[in-house]
């Protein structure tokens, strides 16, 4: 945590939200920094939504603080959200009104509107403008709810799950323009996530939250080179193997296969690198190795 | 302000096939005329009729509706969070889609009307409404849209309010269930008996009060503001505070809501409990008052200070200040009725009609006694009901039975079984005076006096006395005489406590007549002389010369003269009462008006007058002429009769008698 920017653009302390006598979020704290684009990763019910919404003022947390470019949100959430994008979960606009006249809606509420860019972005997106929102497909919805969401040029925009549910192509689409939108401008970006791939494509922090509670927080670079599988035939080495916090061991009859979570070049030292593999691991690898079993894609 | 305005408009917006289809049903109305089942009233009045009628239903509906769906359905479809993920206040969500709904509902009943009122069939809110509204028909129109319009945002707030706790589906809903059951209850307890005692007509806290906004002025009023206000202030701190969290949402609801409106409820329950317990000291008006023959008792009822139209009513004891609350006054809203309260010959017994139940709609009087000598007595409800619209009622000396005249039936009752005695048709006539009264055993009495400026070369009135009986055996009346006079003033005909002697007032006549045929007895002169019965039945004359006062003491039999009293330089006697056969008390002022009371003891044996105490009389404000001095403790109660035309004094108990 950085104790010393107070205008931070995402700054989590000591989160805590109960339902009734369940513990969604405990005790989380993070910081986002200026520019970061930072993924946080959970399987279904580790807390994220919980968090999402805290994190937009929408829901009082039963202990801590949340503040967003350097304001308390639950107090000054209307004043904040000038300078926020949002892309919900389920992109939940009116049903009965096209994304012209949502895009209208929003237009008059933030001191900046790019009306030509949405309509830019719509047209790249095909999504047709005068269609009543209901009525559009569920990559469609996502496409306009990040189409609004990039209009008011953001400092920071907070995707929740922008890309659940999408075929592939929708899910290309959502994230290409994200990059374009952090190559132009730099925003800082929060994304919650399923699509694993995608988010190690933009991200450069991630942090994965598990039953509440979150257990990892890390530049990507770091993690990645930290996370790694070695395979090595039987012997001396296994027994050094502890070193780099194995997380998980497989034996097979050439040697043995492991994913570490301390990976150092000088573990080969003593006998070389003669006969070893040594591999990176894809996002989705570690957030499997971190939390057990496959992330299931809704 | 920008983004309660986008709010609300995007709501509009979004409904903008209710507009259009209420103006389509506003067409209805043109052809209403030929549609069958229409009453055969004026075309117009027909259309304006039925396009008042669906504009109501239609704006109602819609606010039930849209006041029911517009923030809670957003909320239990989770599409809320759509407004807040916007820089949107909470405040800004609430009001811009609740106003919204109020208008939405609001205009859409206004457009129904649009159409006849384009073909100038303008409903006339003087008519049906007249009863309602002042200030004319464009004031009138104002202030009745004014009304609607806050039916509607009632309404809205309301069904806003049920639809969240609905959809939350918390245990929440429990805690609202128990609250609403209370404080319904005691909202329509209160209102009700508020409503029955007349509350309702206005509460005129403090001088002025007429000039502030009229719904401050009615209790039925201050109860929906302060209902309105806490449905308003629980909805906007639902959603400013619980935001998208549902549940959450309705928890802030609910305790906001119910922490408004049980202890609102409670200070209702106080109101009531203070605005039904006024004392006589708090009357600032006397509507009337009815003395017991003997004895202290006084029966009044009239205005009490901050309680608006309600018209208490009280058994007084003169001497103590004990008092018994009655509600003989509730429901006498044209005020122009003596108070309907009888007492026994002795004075120890008093009966008298309250209308049972709601006086809106009630047409029964119930008949309650008291026994006057027991501190601890309560009033108990004879077994009778009698109708409102009736127009003169008796008891016997012995309070056993009653008599009545209503809906064109002469009746005898008992007043304990109920039983009906006798009955009797009688014509479809009003009468000026109807005075009933227990004559010989088996017989009613009935006179009837009217004044009219017929046709006759005299100065006064034609007065007609008429007489006529009851055989409570026979069901039969008969007419026993019909006798006209010329009367100058106001003409009364007094019975007196044996009803075998009358005497017929004017400004110039003086009349004793016998009771049960009407013959002319004695004519006592037409001086401008005052008289009245004593209990026991002879007749006290006053007559006012240049230099004072002559008290006349006459034999009912024929009018001779047994006494006479003279007070020199004093022009108030009045009568009080005779506590001995011997002894009349009387109560004497000097002619400024303002010198105090003087109390003499006449002896009717020696003819001698002994002076008395002076006295402090508490003057009546009868009708509002006058001060109320405000106290119970004095010597005794003094006040104007106008339907004797008479000053009548009642004593306290303790001063000298002889």
């Amino acid at each position: 945590m950085n104790p010393v920017d107070p205008n931070l653009p995402i700054r989590v302390e000591g989160l805590t939200v109960r339902y009734g006598a369940r513990l969604a979020l405990d005790d989380v704290s993070f910081v986002v920094a200026e520019g970061a684009v930072y993924a946080l990763l959970g399987r279904n019910g580790a807390g994220k939504s919980s968090l999402v919404r805290c994190l937009l003022g929408e829901q009082r947390p039963a202990a801590g603080r949340v503040s967003l470019l350097g304001m308390d949100v639950w107090t000054r959430r209307a004043s904040i959200l000038t300078s926020v994008g949002v892309v919900p979960e389920d992109p939940d606009m009116p049903p009965a009104m096209t994304s012209r006249q949502i895009a209208r809606f929003c237009s008059r509420l933030y001191p900046s509107w790019d009306a030509a860019g949405v309509e830019a972005r719509l047209k790249r997106f095909k999504v047709p403008g005068d269609i009543p929102f209901g009525k559009l497909s569920k990559g469609q919805k996502a496409q306009v709810a990040l189409a609004l969401a990039l209009a008011s040029a953001p400092k920071l925009l907070v995707l929740d799950d922008p890309t659940l549910g999408l075929d592939a192509v929708a899910r290309k689409a959502v994230f290409e323009e994200l990059i374009g939108e952090l190559a132009d401008r730099g925003t800082t970006v929060f994304i919650t996530t399923h699509d694993l791939a995608g988010a190690e494509r933009i991200a450069d922090r991630v942090a994965v939250l598990r039953q509440g509670k979150l257990v990892l927080d890390e530049d990507m670079e770091a993690l990645k080179h930290r996370f790694r599988r070695l395979s090595f035939s039987s012997g001396e080495r296994e027994a050094r193997l502890a070193v780099l916090e194995p997380v998980a061991v497989a034996s097979h009859g050439w040697g043995i296969e492991a994913v570490v979570a301390r990976y150092a070049e000088d573990f080969w030292d003593a006998g070389g690198r003669e006969g070893t593999e040594v591999s990176a691991l894809t996002l989705e690898e570690i957030f499997i190795a971190l939390t057990g079993e496959p992330e299931a894609e809704s | 302000m920008k983004g309660f305005v986008a709010v609300f408009e995007r709501e509009i917006v979004e409904r903008w096939m209710l507009p259009l289809a209420a103006l389509a049903l506003g067409l209805v109305p043109l052809a209403a005329p030929w549609l069958p089942g229409m009453p055969s009233s004026p075309p117009a009045l027909v259309r304006s009729g039925v396009a008042l009628g669906l504009a109501l239903i239609v704006s109602f509906v819609l606010a039930v509706l849209l006041g029911g769906s517009v923030i809670a359905r957003d909320l239990g479809e989770r599409r809320l969070g759509f407004y807040f993920a916007r820089p949107l206040s909470g405040g800004a969500i609430w009001a811009g889609k609740l106003a919204a709904a109020a208008v939405l509902a609001a205009g859409a009943g206004a457009l129904v009307l649009l159409p006849v009122f384009l073909i100038g069939d303008v409903p006339d809110p003087s008519g049906y409404w007249g009863s309602f509204i002042t200030g004319g028909a464009l004031l009138g129109s104002l202030g009745l849209a004014a009304g609607w319009l806050g039916v509607i945002l009632l309404t809205v707030l309301i069904s806003n309010t049920a639809g969240v706790i609905l959809r939350s589906r918390s245990p929440w809903l429990l805690l609202d269930l128990v609250a609403l059951s209370v404080t319904v209850a005691i909202g329509w307890t209160c209102l009700g008996t508020l409503t029955r005692d007349g509350a309702g007509l206005s509460i005129g806290f403090r001088p002025g009060a007429s000039l502030v906004f009229p719904l401050l002025q009615n209790v039925e009023g201050m109860v929906a503001v302060v209902t309105l206000i806490a449905l308003a202030v629980a909805g906007a701190a639902q959603v400013t505070r619980g935001r998208t969290d549902l549940r959450r949402g309705h928890r802030i609801l609910s305790i906001m809501l119910w922490s408004a409106l049980l202890p609102a409820a409670l200070v209702l329950v106080g109101y009531t409990r203070w605005f039904e317990s006024p004392s006589p000291e708090d009357l600032v008006s006397v509507e009337g008052v009815v003395a017991a023959p003997a004895g202290p008792w006084i029966a009044l009822y009239g205005q009490a200070a901050h309680r608006g139209g309600y018209l208490p009513g009280f058994l007084v004891d003169a001497g103590s200040g004990r008092f018994v609350r009655a509600g003989f006054g509730v429901g006498s809203w044209d005020r122009g009725q003596p108070a309907r309260v009888r007492f026994s010959t002795d004075g120890t017994q008093a009966a008298w009609l309250e209308i049972s139940g709601d006086p809106t709609h009630s047409e029964t009087l119930d008949l309650l006694t008291l026994d006057l000598r027991r501190p601890d007595a309560r009033p108990r409800p004879a077994q009778i009901s009698l109708k409102r619209s009736l127009s003169s009622f008796a008891l016997s000396r012995d309070t056993r039975r009653v008599t009545a005249i209503q809906d064109r039936r002469w009746i005898v009752a008992e007043a304990g079984s109920g039983r009906l005695l006798a009955s009797a048709p009688l014509g479809n006539d009003y009468h000026q005076q109807e005075t009933l009264v227990f004559a010989e055993p088996g017989r009613v009495r009935r006179y009837t006096l009217d004044a009219s400026w017929g046709p006759h070369a005299g100065r006064g009135q034609r007065v007609t006395l008429s007489i006529s009986e009851l055989d409570v055996t026979t069901g039969k009346v008969t007419t026993v005489e019909e006798i006209q006079e010329e009367v100058e003033g106001r003409p009364t005909w007094t019975v007196g406590p044996s009803t075998d002697r009358g005497l017929l007032h004017g400004s110039n006549t003086l009349q004793l007549r016998d009771g049960a045929t009407g013959k002319l007895v004695a004519d006592l002169g037409g001086d401008g002389g005052r008289a009245s019965f004593l209990p026991d039945g002879r007749i006290a004359l006053l007559e006012r010369g240049g230099n004072g006062s002559d008290l006349r003491i006459l034999d009912a039999g024929a009018g001779a003269e047994l006494r006479r009293f003279r007070f020199p330089a004093v022009y108030t006697v009045l009568v009080a009462d005779q506590p001995s056969p011997d002894h009349v008390r009387v109560v004497t002022r000097g002619p400024e008006g303002t010198s105090p009371w003087q109390l003499w003891s006449l002896d009717l044996g020696t003819g001698e007058a002994h002076p008395g105490p002076r006295l402090t009389l508490t003057s009546l404000p009868f009708r509002g002429a006058g001060a109320w001095r405000g106290s119970l403790r004095g010597d005794g109660f003094v006040w104007y009769d106008p339907w004797n035309a008479r000053t009548v004094v009642v004593l306290r108990n303790g001063l000298p008698a002889t």
